[in-house]
């Protein structure tokens, strides 16, 4: 998986590869400083796999966020990952970007 | 662990071997040297005897003739004759002796040198003319050279024998650093083995903590998944239901898969079906805790959306994972199925003549957001129709999406009508004998004959199940989920 990046206000995560209840902990080590940061970025888009337990993480981040009237975490995603949003019914739920740069304009 | 685990045995193994190797190159090591030293001692002491030969050869032949030139009787001769044909082959043997000893032949050559001037310059003089008038000078010369003689064949002597205590000691080092030699790496291997076997039963011991741990909690799960799973599925007139629940292939993973199907009334069942993240105790707990809510909210509230809203709410007040589910009532009487859904794989319908049908209801998983707004949609019961629900084990094919649903869908379609079991059916034909990748819950709901009139009628005016927002006011039907091709 590769490194947080903080890019000028962006706090960005980025994944690749397969993401699953395996990687768990990494990937909560790795979202934990996205749920107060400005302008949160999860980067998806070199993701070809990830399962419930994943989306978990992020979605809790997002909840988190929710609660205490942050902005919403902008995640750019492939189009794996994007199935899997649309099936789980996430299109509303997260801010979904294609790109990084349209993610971080949108953002 | 695993690599080390099957390294351990065989390293164990080769220094066993190594130990043997090392002692039996040792063992002949030791005999090669004290056989050296023994063809080496037998070769000087035949060294010495040649060499006591060639000086009592030259005193023979000295005496000789002495004893000839104070008697002129040729009976003393006799030992010179006799010495003068043995000293020559003897030298010459002792000659080729030296050098296999390593010993300096200087003095053998000049003890060969002296016997030839003897008898150039004494023995012959001496013998042809003994009443000669030089006689005295003759025997002092003789005197002389067998004096040289004799200082030869002390210095030989003495060679020979530094030779004997070099060749003794070196055998004794050799065999002392063989066996010093081998006992260190005896002890070093005996050490590894030690050290091998010790770190192979540490290493067994915690993989069986390892596994009872993983055991335990297995243990742990799975008596609660079978606390919690369905023994038996309401029977009613109109409809049979049948379930399977099967545990993830892979061992370390149990679970938060569920199904439910409770009657209501005569006429209505209460289902849902649903998939916590994330696996093991915790994901069994929230699961418990998820179907409570959904039972004891859809009791009393008859819109599947709003169960789906309080059990969120439910959900995000204990701080809960991800939760996907679907939540519905069948309606026997009035023939209709109204469900919602949290982020689930759609419902499917599998009509009569194999055509299937989603029912398209959306909505984000449980636990997600706060405010949440979940669809209802309605779905007519026809006759010889079945309705499917499963979680996504059931299309997580191979991690392929895709291939999963397509091979859900045409397991559907080739499913018999008359299957005795239609969830289990369903299960093999996706599967096999393989074991699925994630657990796998399936529930399935077959629609008999003689449901109600209303029910009949629309579908007798319909041959299409899926209602359309107009036909009915409480019927309220989604389009269809994008993620589900309908043929």
């Amino acid at each position: 998986m590769d490194p947080c990046v903080n890019d000028e206000r962006f706090q960005i995560a980025g994944f690749s590869g397969e993401i699953d209840f395996t990687t768990r902990e990494e990937l909560r080590t790795k979202l934990a400083p996205l749920s107060e940061a400005q302008a949160p970025i999860v980067d998806l888009s070199a993701v070809t796999y990830m399962d419930s337990s994943a989306l978990a993480e992020i979605l809790y981040v997002q909840r988190g966020r929710d609660r205490s009237g942050r902005t919403r975490v902008w995640v750019v995603a492939s189009p794996a990952v994007r199935r899997l949003f649309e099936a789980a019914g996430l299109n509303d739920v997260l801010s979904v970007a294609t790109t990084l740069d349209e993610a971080k304009a949108s953002s | 662990m695993t690599r080390t685990g099957r390294l351990g045995p065989a390293l164990g193994y080769l220094s066993a071997v190594a130990a043997l190797v090392v002692f039996i190159l040792a063992a002949f090591s030791i005999r090669n040297a004290v056989d050296r030293n023994l063809t080496f001692q037998r070769e000087l002491r035949l060294a010495q005897v040649d060499r006591a030969r060639l000086l009592r050869f030259q005193i023979d032949e000295e005496t000789g003739v002495r004893g000839y030139t104070d008697t002129r009787m040729p009976l003393f001769l006799a030992p010179y004759t006799a010495a003068l044909h043995t000293f020559d082959p003897t030298s010459a043997q002792l000659g080729q002796r030296l050098p296999r000893l390593g010993v300096d032949e200087a003095p053998l050559r000049g003890e060969i040198d002296v016997n030839q001037r003897w008898l150039r310059t004494v023995a012959a003089p001496l013998i042809r003319n003994p009443g000669s008038h030089e006689l005295v000078a003759t025997q002092v010369e003789g005197k002389r050279l067998v004096d040289q003689f004799r200082a030869n064949d002390l210095i030989l002597d003495n060679e020979l024998d530094v030779a004997a205590d070099i060749a003794e000691a070196s055998t004794a080092r050799a065999v002392s650093e063989t066996l010093i030699g081998a006992i260190v790496l005896g002890v070093v291997l005996a050490g590894l083995l030690t050290w091998l076997s010790a770190s192979q039963r540490r290493l067994a011991f915690e993989v069986e903590l390892q596994r009872q741990a993983y055991l335990d909690e297995k243990r742990i799960a799975d008596a609660l998944q079978e606390a919690f799973l369905q023994k038996s599925l309401p029977e009613v007139a109109r409809a049979e239901l049948h379930a399977v629940y099967v545990p993830a292939g892979r061992e370390s993973r149990v679970g938060g898969d569920w199904y439910d199907a409770f009657e209501l009334s005569e006429d209505r069942i209460l289902f849902s079906i649903g998939d916590v993240a994330g696996h093991g105790i915790e994901a069994a707990v929230v699961m418990s805790r998820v179907r409570q809510a959904l039972l004891s909210v859809g009791i009393d509230e008859s819109d599947p959306a709003a169960v789906l809203s309080r059990a969120n709410e439910i959900l995000l007040m204990q701080d809960g994972t991800i939760v996907t589910a679907i939540c519905g009532v069948i309606d026997l009487a009035r023939g209709v199925i109204r469900l919602a859904n949290a982020g689930h794989p759609p419902a499917l319908i599998r009509l009569a003549d194999g055509k299937i049908e989603t029912i398209g209801a959306t909505g984000p998983p449980l636990g997600a957001l706060y405010n949440p707004a979940y669809t209802v949609a309605s779905a007519l019961i026809v006759p010889g129709s079945l309705l499917a629900l499963y979680t996504d084990g059931l299309v997580e094919y191979g991690r392929d999406w895709d291939q999963g649903e397509r091979r859900l869908l045409d397991a559907l379609r080739a499913l018999p009508a008359d299957a005795v079991d239609p969830a289990d059916a369903l299960m093999h034909e996706i599967f096999g004998s393989e074991a699925p990748l994630d657990d796998v819950a399936i529930l399935t709901v077959r629609f008999r004959e003689g449901l109600s009139d209303a029910a009949t009628e629309l579908a007798a005016v319909r041959a299409r199940p899926i209602l359309s927002r107009n036909l009915h006011t409480l019927l309220v039907s989604a389009p269809p989920m994008l993620t589900v091709r309908i043929d």
